[in-house]
């Protein structure tokens, strides 16, 4: 099952009043979509309130979501229009349309880790989790780091990167897990999401 | 069940396996919550991350203050039986119109084989000598027939044939 066919199993779901459903695309995409907002809005505490105003109009929206296109592409348009709508209400620049069409939802390549204007709690924060997880990263086994390396920064498939190492599709899973996993848990502290916490 | 997730993630699960899973992940809090951590680690490592803040459970409280949403079903499979519905109809009408057209053509193009059997030709200049008046009568409105000309001419044949009969009786 692809990226796009989770997707539309969780907006047929949402869509049917399962609303966790709804909150598994939400921790899916909020980063993604807080990232696209912050071409248009600099204040980062602006960008949180748009994102989670842009997730409430897509729930609003859900009946009308047909799956012509994919969700990420969906929640982009809506995402963009609530931005421009809060910059106008704001009497701001709203993004133009040349803006707006350069940008290619599919292929939206991501830049920038933080904008300047964040605050310093907000960035030391950032800051903080991104070196986790370099540091977890760097501290991995190297079939491990090769194989998640491959996975989420190539985009390769288990076949493709079973390929390249040289080992079973089985192998490459469970490397990815792991390698994910040991990741998961140096940072687990740091948000209060350690798995002794969360019963 | 986590490595599971990590495998849905990349698209690695057939739809037999993918589909109990996302319900189950649905459910269970533990299991949203490695869902969330190994999109975030992913999201680190494609460097966009831009806040610590984890809007999820932010907008997962504002969801439980919205009315669930609950859109109309889709009728899917009934959508396709209706398609094909439509297209075995579209083809049997087809399959008769051309029928149709070959039985007649096939009258048309072999009158030798029709008037050998029946000998309509002969039957067609005996009722137009019987009885002229009919005949250019229904020449006359041979255009208001329902069909095609071939369809016209063939009643024409049929009313002469009958004619014919009665003259043997």
């Amino acid at each position: 099952m692809g990226d796009r066919e989770i997707d539309q199993q969780l907006v047929e779901r949402a869509q049917q009043g399962d609303k966790h459903a709804f909150e598994l695309l939400v921790a899916k995409y909020q980063r993604k979509l807080g990232r696209m907002l912050s071409r248009f809005i600099r204040d980062q505490a602006e960008i949180e309130d748009v994102t989670q105003e842009a997730f409430i109009k897509a729930y609003r929206a859900l009946p009308s979501f047909r799956g012509e296109s994919a969700f990420y592409t969906w929640l982009y348009r809506i995402g963009i229009n609530t931005a421009k709508n809060y910059l106008v209400a704001l009497g701001r620049r709203a993004p133009t349309s040349t803006e707006i069409i350069s940008e290619d939802a599919e292929g939206y390549e991501e830049g920038e880790l933080l904008r300047d204007n964040s605050t310093p709690e907000t960035e030391l924060m950032t800051k903080q989790i991104a070196m986790t997880v370099n540091a977890a990263m760097d501290s991995l086994p190297e079939e491990l780091r090769t194989a998640i390396t491959l996975r989420e920064i190539d985009g390769m498939s288990y076949e493709d990167i079973a390929n390249i190492m040289n080992c079973p599709i089985g192998t490459v899973r469970s490397r990815i897990f792991r390698a994910r996993e040991t990741i998961a848990e140096r940072l687990r502290p740091l948000l209060g999401t350690s798995k002794d916490k969360r019963w | 069940m986590s490595e599971q997730i990590s495998a849905l993630m990349d698209g690695e699960l057939g739809t037999a396996e993918a589909n109990p899973l996302l319900a189950t992940i649905r459910e269970n809090k533990a299991l949203r919550q490695d869902w969330n951590d190994y999109h975030l680690i992913g999201d680190v490592l494609r460097q966009t991350v831009i806040s610590p803040t984890d809007l999820a459970d932010k907008i997962s409280v504002r969801l439980k203050s919205e009315p669930t949403v609950l859109a109309p079903h889709k009728f899917a499979p009934r959508k396709r039986e209706f398609i094909a519905l439509s297209v075995a109809a579209s083809f049997a009408a087809v399959a008769l119109v051309a029928l149709s057209s070959l039985k007649f053509s096939a009258i048309d193009d072999a009158p030798d084989n029709l008037a050998a059997q029946s000998n309509l030709s002969s039957n067609t200049s005996v009722a137009s000598q019987s009885n002229p008046s009919i005949n250019e009568y229904l020449v006359a409105h041979q255009e208001f027939s329902p069909g095609t000309a071939l369809l016209a001419n063939s009643n024409f044949a049929q009313v002469t044939y009958t004619k014919q009969q009665d003259k043997a009786r």
